[in-house]
Protein backbone atom coordinates (compact mmCIF):
# COMPACT_ATOMS: atom_id res chain seq x y z
CA UNK A 1 0.00 0.00 0.00
CA UNK A 2 3.06 2.46 0.88
CA UNK A 3 4.59 1.38 -2.41
CA UNK A 4 1.41 2.38 -4.17
CA UNK A 5 0.83 5.58 -2.63
CA UNK A 6 4.39 6.45 -3.40
CA UNK A 7 4.15 5.35 -6.69
CA UNK A 8 0.71 7.39 -7.19
CA UNK A 9 2.70 10.77 -5.95
CA UNK A 10 5.55 10.62 -8.21
CA UNK A 11 2.94 10.21 -11.08
CA UNK A 12 1.17 13.00 -10.16
CA UNK A 13 4.46 14.84 -10.14
CA UNK A 14 5.59 13.94 -13.70
CA UNK A 15 2.51 14.58 -15.07
CA UNK A 16 2.34 17.85 -13.50
CA UNK A 17 5.47 18.87 -14.90
CA UNK A 18 4.70 18.01 -18.35
CA UNK A 19 1.62 19.77 -18.08
CA UNK A 20 3.96 23.18 -17.12
CA UNK A 21 6.43 22.80 -19.76
CA UNK A 22 3.56 22.70 -22.22
CA UNK A 23 2.55 25.83 -21.17
CA UNK A 24 6.03 27.27 -21.47
CA UNK A 25 5.91 26.19 -25.12
CA UNK A 26 2.99 27.55 -25.90
CA UNK A 27 3.86 30.96 -24.60
CA UNK A 28 7.02 31.00 -26.83
CA UNK A 29 5.22 32.52 -30.37
CA UNK A 30 5.54 35.80 -30.68
CA UNK A 31 1.83 35.97 -32.00
CA UNK A 32 0.94 35.45 -28.64
CA UNK A 33 2.53 38.17 -27.02
CA UNK A 34 1.58 40.48 -29.94
CA UNK A 35 -2.43 39.66 -28.64
CA UNK A 36 -1.86 40.54 -25.17
CA UNK A 37 0.01 44.15 -26.44
CA UNK A 38 -2.91 44.89 -28.33
CA UNK A 39 -5.15 44.41 -25.28
CA UNK A 40 -5.21 48.12 -24.51
CA UNK A 41 -7.16 49.41 -27.34
CA UNK A 42 -10.39 47.90 -25.79
CA UNK A 43 -9.68 49.33 -22.51
CA UNK A 44 -10.55 52.91 -22.08
CA UNK A 45 -8.08 55.83 -22.51
CA UNK A 46 -6.57 57.02 -18.93
CA UNK A 47 -8.19 60.02 -18.39
CA UNK A 48 -6.59 61.87 -15.58
CA UNK A 49 -8.71 63.99 -13.26
CA UNK A 50 -9.04 67.67 -13.85
CA UNK A 51 -7.58 68.70 -10.90
CA UNK A 52 -4.49 66.03 -11.28
CA UNK A 53 -3.69 67.97 -14.37
CA UNK A 54 -3.91 71.58 -13.37
CA UNK A 55 -2.26 71.13 -10.18
CA UNK A 56 1.63 72.06 -9.92
CA UNK A 57 4.35 70.63 -7.32
CA UNK A 58 4.79 74.01 -4.68
CA UNK A 59 8.32 72.49 -4.68
CA UNK A 60 9.59 73.60 -7.62
CA UNK A 61 10.40 77.81 -8.68
CA UNK A 62 8.59 79.07 -11.51
CA UNK A 63 9.67 81.48 -13.91
CA UNK A 64 7.03 84.61 -13.48
CA UNK A 65 7.54 88.52 -14.13
CA UNK A 66 8.91 89.22 -10.63
CA UNK A 67 10.09 85.66 -9.59
CA UNK A 68 14.12 84.87 -11.36
CA UNK A 69 14.90 81.06 -11.53
CA UNK A 70 18.50 80.65 -10.12
CA UNK A 71 19.80 77.11 -11.55
CA UNK A 72 23.07 75.60 -9.60
CA UNK A 73 24.79 72.34 -11.62
CA UNK A 74 28.21 70.92 -10.38
CA UNK A 75 30.81 69.86 -13.29
CA UNK A 76 33.09 67.26 -13.15
CA UNK A 77 35.91 66.77 -15.32
CA UNK A 78 39.45 64.76 -14.95
CA UNK A 79 42.40 65.23 -15.56
CA UNK A 80 44.26 63.62 -18.47
CA UNK A 81 46.84 60.66 -17.15
CA UNK A 82 49.58 62.27 -19.36
CA UNK A 83 50.50 65.32 -17.88
CA UNK A 84 53.62 67.06 -17.63
CA UNK A 85 51.67 69.30 -14.11
CA UNK A 86 50.35 69.71 -11.76
CA UNK A 87 49.24 72.97 -13.17
CA UNK A 88 48.43 71.62 -16.40
CA UNK A 89 46.37 68.77 -14.97
CA UNK A 90 44.37 71.27 -13.03
CA UNK A 91 43.79 73.64 -16.00
CA UNK A 92 42.55 70.77 -18.41
CA UNK A 93 40.57 68.78 -15.61
CA UNK A 94 38.69 72.55 -15.24
CA UNK A 95 38.11 73.29 -18.90
CA UNK A 96 36.71 69.58 -19.08
CA UNK A 97 34.52 69.66 -16.13
CA UNK A 98 33.21 73.66 -17.14
CA UNK A 99 32.04 72.37 -20.47
CA UNK A 100 30.03 69.36 -18.25
CA UNK A 101 28.36 72.28 -16.14
CA UNK A 102 27.59 73.72 -19.22
CA UNK A 103 26.45 70.51 -20.62
CA UNK A 104 24.03 69.95 -17.25
CA UNK A 105 22.68 73.62 -17.65
CA UNK A 106 21.20 73.05 -21.21
CA UNK A 107 20.13 69.71 -19.84
CA UNK A 108 18.21 71.54 -17.32
CA UNK A 109 16.87 74.43 -18.87
CA UNK A 110 16.22 73.20 -22.76
CA UNK A 111 15.76 69.30 -22.00
CA UNK A 112 17.65 66.10 -23.74
CA UNK A 113 16.49 64.49 -26.57
CA UNK A 114 16.92 60.49 -25.93
CA UNK A 115 16.69 57.99 -28.78
CA UNK A 116 16.54 54.17 -27.26
CA UNK A 117 17.03 50.66 -29.41
CA UNK A 118 17.50 46.95 -27.34
CA UNK A 119 17.61 44.13 -29.67
CA UNK A 120 15.93 41.02 -28.53
CA UNK A 121 16.26 37.65 -29.65
CA UNK A 122 14.86 34.64 -28.01
CA UNK A 123 13.58 36.57 -25.63
CA UNK A 124 17.05 37.56 -24.27
CA UNK A 125 17.95 41.23 -24.55
CA UNK A 126 21.57 41.08 -27.12
CA UNK A 127 22.21 44.90 -27.14
CA UNK A 128 20.86 47.71 -25.35
CA UNK A 129 21.38 51.25 -26.88
CA UNK A 130 20.65 54.88 -25.05
CA UNK A 131 22.04 57.46 -27.30
CA UNK A 132 21.21 61.31 -25.41
CA UNK A 133 22.01 64.42 -27.36
CA UNK A 134 22.13 68.07 -25.68
CA UNK A 135 21.95 70.98 -27.86
CA UNK A 136 21.76 74.66 -26.51
CA UNK A 137 23.00 78.43 -26.57
CA UNK A 138 24.15 79.41 -23.35
CA UNK A 139 24.57 83.22 -21.69
CA UNK A 140 25.43 84.67 -18.75
CA UNK A 141 26.58 81.46 -16.64
CA UNK A 142 28.68 82.35 -13.43
CA UNK A 143 31.47 79.65 -12.29
CA UNK A 144 30.97 79.85 -8.32
CA UNK A 145 33.71 77.54 -7.18
CA UNK A 146 36.14 75.18 -8.03
CA UNK A 147 37.57 72.33 -6.17
CA UNK A 148 39.98 69.72 -7.34
CA UNK A 149 40.88 66.63 -5.47
CA UNK A 150 42.77 63.51 -6.76
CA UNK A 151 42.55 64.68 -10.46
CA UNK A 152 38.87 65.35 -10.36
CA UNK A 153 37.67 68.71 -10.73
CA UNK A 154 34.27 70.04 -9.95
CA UNK A 155 32.56 73.07 -10.71
CA UNK A 156 29.73 74.61 -9.29
CA UNK A 157 27.87 77.04 -11.91
CA UNK A 158 25.20 79.48 -11.82
CA UNK A 159 22.60 81.01 -14.01
CA UNK A 160 19.79 83.05 -13.49
CA UNK A 161 16.44 83.26 -15.52
CA UNK A 162 14.88 85.91 -15.72
CA UNK A 163 11.43 86.57 -17.86
CA UNK A 164 12.78 89.38 -19.75
CA UNK A 165 15.26 87.36 -21.50
CA UNK A 166 12.87 85.80 -22.74
CA UNK A 167 10.19 88.68 -24.10
CA UNK A 168 10.53 89.53 -27.46
CA UNK B 1 36.20 132.79 -10.11
CA UNK B 2 36.01 130.80 -13.65
CA UNK B 3 33.78 131.58 -16.37
CA UNK B 4 31.55 129.14 -17.96
CA UNK B 5 34.26 129.21 -20.63
CA UNK B 6 36.88 128.60 -18.71
CA UNK B 7 35.66 124.83 -17.70
CA UNK B 8 35.57 123.75 -21.41
CA UNK B 9 39.14 122.75 -21.69
CA UNK B 10 39.00 120.80 -18.60
CA UNK B 11 35.49 119.07 -19.94
CA UNK B 12 36.89 118.30 -23.14
CA UNK B 13 40.25 117.15 -21.37
CA UNK B 14 37.94 114.39 -19.62
CA UNK B 15 35.87 113.24 -22.42
CA UNK B 16 38.91 112.52 -24.29
CA UNK B 17 40.71 110.72 -21.47
CA UNK B 18 37.27 108.89 -21.17
CA UNK B 19 36.75 107.84 -24.81
CA UNK B 20 40.10 108.10 -26.57
CA UNK B 21 41.21 104.33 -25.19
CA UNK B 22 37.85 103.09 -27.55
CA UNK B 23 38.96 105.17 -30.77
CA UNK B 24 42.75 104.00 -30.92
CA UNK B 25 41.65 100.39 -29.20
CA UNK B 26 41.86 97.88 -32.33
CA UNK B 27 38.89 95.10 -32.83
CA UNK B 28 40.25 91.67 -33.09
CA UNK B 29 37.38 88.52 -34.14
CA UNK B 30 37.99 85.60 -31.46
CA UNK B 31 36.47 82.09 -31.37
CA UNK B 32 37.43 79.21 -29.19
CA UNK B 33 36.51 75.37 -29.11
CA UNK B 34 37.37 73.00 -26.57
CA UNK B 35 36.39 68.97 -27.41
CA UNK B 36 35.83 66.75 -24.25
CA UNK B 37 35.81 63.31 -24.42
CA UNK B 38 34.62 60.92 -21.43
CA UNK B 39 35.42 63.27 -19.62
CA UNK B 40 39.03 64.24 -20.18
CA UNK B 41 39.44 67.33 -22.37
CA UNK B 42 41.00 66.37 -25.87
CA UNK B 43 41.68 69.54 -27.50
CA UNK B 44 41.26 73.35 -27.20
CA UNK B 45 41.49 76.06 -30.48
CA UNK B 46 41.44 79.43 -29.71
CA UNK B 47 41.66 81.57 -32.90
CA UNK B 48 42.43 84.93 -32.67
CA UNK B 49 42.74 87.38 -35.72
CA UNK B 50 42.42 91.29 -36.43
CA UNK B 51 38.83 92.80 -37.57
CA UNK B 52 38.75 92.82 -41.34
CA UNK B 53 35.84 95.62 -40.99
CA UNK B 54 34.79 97.78 -38.68
CA UNK B 55 32.21 95.98 -35.87
CA UNK B 56 28.89 97.43 -35.00
CA UNK B 57 27.79 96.65 -31.66
CA UNK B 58 28.00 98.57 -28.33
CA UNK B 59 30.66 98.14 -25.45
CA UNK B 60 30.04 96.07 -22.96
CA UNK B 61 31.67 93.96 -20.40
CA UNK B 62 35.48 94.61 -20.21
CA UNK B 63 38.53 92.64 -18.99
CA UNK B 64 42.15 93.99 -17.60
CA UNK B 65 44.79 91.47 -18.63
CA UNK B 66 48.97 91.50 -18.22
CA UNK B 67 51.01 91.18 -21.11
CA UNK B 68 53.93 90.39 -19.94
CA UNK B 69 55.27 92.49 -22.30
CA UNK B 70 53.92 90.79 -25.20
CA UNK B 71 52.08 92.21 -28.29
CA UNK B 72 50.45 89.25 -29.35
CA UNK B 73 46.84 88.86 -28.10
CA UNK B 74 46.47 85.12 -28.31
CA UNK B 75 49.60 84.76 -26.22
CA UNK B 76 48.31 87.11 -23.66
CA UNK B 77 44.71 85.69 -23.79
CA UNK B 78 46.75 82.02 -22.95
CA UNK B 79 48.86 83.35 -20.52
CA UNK B 80 45.26 84.14 -18.64
CA UNK B 81 42.73 82.13 -19.48
CA UNK B 82 40.99 82.09 -16.80
CA UNK B 83 40.22 85.56 -17.01
CA UNK B 84 38.98 85.79 -20.17
CA UNK B 85 37.13 82.78 -19.73
CA UNK B 86 34.85 84.69 -17.29
CA UNK B 87 34.32 87.34 -20.23
CA UNK B 88 33.39 85.06 -22.66
CA UNK B 89 30.72 83.43 -20.54
CA UNK B 90 28.86 86.52 -20.43
CA UNK B 91 29.10 85.77 -24.53
CA UNK B 92 26.49 83.39 -25.78
CA UNK B 93 28.09 79.88 -26.08
CA UNK B 94 27.14 76.48 -27.75
CA UNK B 95 27.42 73.34 -26.11
CA UNK B 96 26.78 69.81 -28.19
CA UNK B 97 26.78 67.39 -26.12
CA UNK B 98 26.31 63.89 -27.74
CA UNK B 99 25.87 60.62 -25.06
CA UNK B 100 26.25 56.91 -26.06
CA UNK B 101 25.05 53.68 -24.33
CA UNK B 102 25.74 50.56 -25.32
CA UNK B 103 25.66 47.27 -22.96
CA UNK B 104 26.73 49.11 -19.70
CA UNK B 105 29.71 50.96 -22.10
CA UNK B 106 29.38 54.77 -21.54
CA UNK B 107 30.62 57.14 -24.19
CA UNK B 108 30.19 60.84 -24.23
CA UNK B 109 31.51 63.76 -26.28
CA UNK B 110 31.19 67.25 -25.74
CA UNK B 111 32.04 70.04 -27.81
CA UNK B 112 31.89 73.72 -26.19
CA UNK B 113 31.80 76.81 -28.78
CA UNK B 114 32.26 80.38 -28.60
CA UNK B 115 30.76 81.11 -32.08
CA UNK B 116 33.62 83.58 -33.84
CA UNK B 117 32.55 87.39 -31.79
CA UNK B 118 34.29 90.68 -32.00
CA UNK B 119 36.23 92.35 -29.14
CA UNK B 120 37.92 95.98 -28.85
CA UNK B 121 41.48 95.29 -27.42
CA UNK B 122 43.14 97.69 -26.56
CA UNK B 123 46.95 97.12 -25.57
CA UNK B 124 49.28 98.88 -23.29
CA UNK B 125 53.00 98.06 -21.98
CA UNK B 126 51.56 96.41 -18.96
CA UNK B 127 47.87 95.62 -19.54
CA UNK B 128 45.28 94.36 -22.44
CA UNK B 129 41.90 95.98 -22.28
CA UNK B 130 39.38 93.63 -23.86
CA UNK B 131 35.64 94.34 -24.06
CA UNK B 132 33.48 92.66 -25.54
CA UNK B 133 30.77 93.98 -28.55
CA UNK B 134 26.99 93.32 -27.95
Amino acid sequence: MRYFLLLLVVMTGTAFAAEQSDVTVKARPAAETTVICASPQEEPAYTPPVSQVTSVPKSEPLLTETNNVHITVYGQGVAPMTTTSPAQAYALAKRAAIADAYRLIAEKVKGVRVEGQDTIKNMIVKRSMVRTHVDAMIRQANIIETTFKDGLCEVEMEIVLSRSQFSL
Amino acid sequence: MRSRDGDRPLTLTILTLIFLPYLWADEYIISYRAVVRDAIMVSETLNVSRAMQKCEGRHTTSILLETGGSDDLHQIIVHDHDTFFSLMQQTTLHIDHREKNIDATNQSHTILTMPPQCFTVDINQDLAKITALK
